[in-house]
């Protein structure tokens, strides 16, 4: 089964394999659990923390991801997320970053994606 | 059949004063059908619904689609004028004012729709939209004051000054419905009916609207009546909460106590049934999933209305209408097995 959805907590109940769109290309694609638990991409893991989960205590402020999505006729170089990115680098706005493994079955299109989680880790004031 | 309940959801707890109290709302629908227009049956939409929200607070309004809430928050608007009930706002029953009083009034209820595409005029500028009612309702007369106070407006709600010369078509989903806020806050409402304000909006944009909604809260003192389906959302803005099942009030309590210790099968039933964004999570928890459709509001079952899908229901449930009691301090159920 193919699901087609933007509800994150829809994919997580039903999908084993999951990949996430952004402008017109695959930029995550992984287990589901894979995906959810260490996202490597900025934009899948933007989008889970914008979230609210009835599972979690209820949190003082959503942090969505800033910015709108990109005009489709007038895509960015590089990255096309890269100027809602928190997490880009000067490379992000000149090459597109190939779609990658980045670990075993686990693949990302994003040129910090293995040292995601570091930068995370060292930037972000509020944690999900 | 409206609930017999004295005064609907006095919150000691919450600060500020009653500012809106719906009193056993109805909303009843004639339906014709056939080439010559035969009355063929009733839509009891909103049967029979009370509740009160205090100054500064965030009611959510949940349900399945077809619950009637929509349909209550229109009825608060006057959008709708109810069947019969009162909706009393700062102390007056709109139900009963002259076309002129009430024009006043409604300056202070405004409401943000669901849709912010359909709900803007195509052919206006942003900056037209946003000014006409400070025009129509003759709050700021002059022509140059009245741009200054839709660039205020703008920003405000999170848009560039430069936006008032676009259109609609030219924005996006979350931009529309900036634009949508900003025209609502230009009355300078007490009080917002929130139509699924977020439904319509990717999901990335979604919490820039609920970040927005709450600042605005803050800085103006605003009562929302959050209508949605999404229960995480719901969770995630409102002081207390109601749920509705077939045009009546099945449960309201507030957030924590709904949420952490839901009482009517109905509740229990729609958060278990809420997505959570986590397959771990997910994998582990047990679920009860309603058997059946919501039933028609044409035709709605006897005694309780959701006996029919009920898990707990027995024979009683067929026969009679639950009334919405207290069943703690503050949190009143419509369930005779509760």
């Amino acid at each position: 089964m193919v699901l087609i959805t933007h509800n994150l907590g829809i994919v997580a109940r039903y999908a084993d394999r999951v990949n996430v769109m952004y402008a017109g290309k695959i930029i995550e694609r992984g287990t589901a659990r894979e995906i959810y638990s260490n996202a490597r991409h900025p934009y899948t893991l933007g989008l889970l923390r914008s979230v609210p989960r009835l599972d979690e205590p209820k949190r003082m402020k959503l942090a969505p991801i800033q910015g709108q999505p990109p005009d489709l006729m007038q895509l960015p170089q590089g990255c096309a997320f890269a100027p809602r990115c928190a997490y880009c680098v000067e490379r992000c706005a000149v090459d597109v970053p190939p779609l990658e493994v980045v670990d075993g079955a686990h693949l990302s299109a994003c040129w910090v994606a293995r040292d995601l989680r570091e930068r995370v880790a060292a930037s972000s004031p509020v944690t999900a | 059949m409206t609930a017999a309940i004295s005064r609907a959801g006095t919150v000691p707890s919450q600060p500020g004063e009653v500012i809106l109290e719906v009193r056993d709302l109805v909303k009843h629908f004639e339906v014709s059908g056939g080439l010559v227009g035969i009355h063929s049956g009733v839509v009891k939409a909103v049967d029979g619904v009370s509740f009160s929200i205090r100054r500064g607070e965030t009611m959510g309004l949940v349900g399945e689609s077809g619950c009637g809430k929509t349909t209550t928050g229109r009825c608060i608007l006057l959008l709708e004028r109810p069947t019969s009930g009162q909706v009393i706002f700062e102390g007056r029953d709109l139900t009963k004012l002259a076309p002129a009083e009430l024009r006043a009034v409604r300056r202070k209820i405004q409401v943000i729709f669901q849709d912010p595409y359909s709900s803007l005029n195509p052919r206006m500028t942003v900056g037209q939209i946003i000014a006409e009612p400070l025009a129509v309702h003759g709050i700021v007369r002059e022509r140059q004051a009245r741009n200054d106070r839709v660039r205020d407006l703008l920003s405000v709600a999170g848009l560039l000054q430069s936006m008032a010369d676009r259109y609609p078509h030219e924005l996006s989903g979350g931009q529309r419905q900036r634009v949508g806020i900003a025209r609502a806050l230009a009355m300078e409402p007490s009080l917002i009916v929130c139509d699924e304000p977020v439904s319509a909006l990717d999901v990335s944009i979604q919490a820039q609207i609920i970040n927005l909604l709450e600042d605005l809260q803050e800085r103006f003192n605003l009562t929302y009546l959050f209508v949605a389906h999404d229960l995480s959302v719901v969770r995630h803005i409102s002081d207390r909460v109601a749920v509705m099942y077939l045009g009546k009030i099945a449960e309201i309590t507030d957030r924590a106590s709904l949420y952490a210790e839901p009482l009517h099968p109905y509740t229990k039933a729609l958060l278990s049934a809420v997505p959570i964004p986590d397959p771990v999570a997910e994998a582990s928890r047990e679920r009860t999933v309603l058997g059946g459709e919501v039933p028609s509001p044409l035709n709605p079952p006897s005694g309780c209305v959701f006996h029919p899908r009920c898990p707990i229901a027995i024979e009683q449930c067929k026969g009679v209408i639950p009334e919405l009691r207290e069943v703690r301090p503050a949190h009143r159920v419509a369930c005779i097995r509760v």
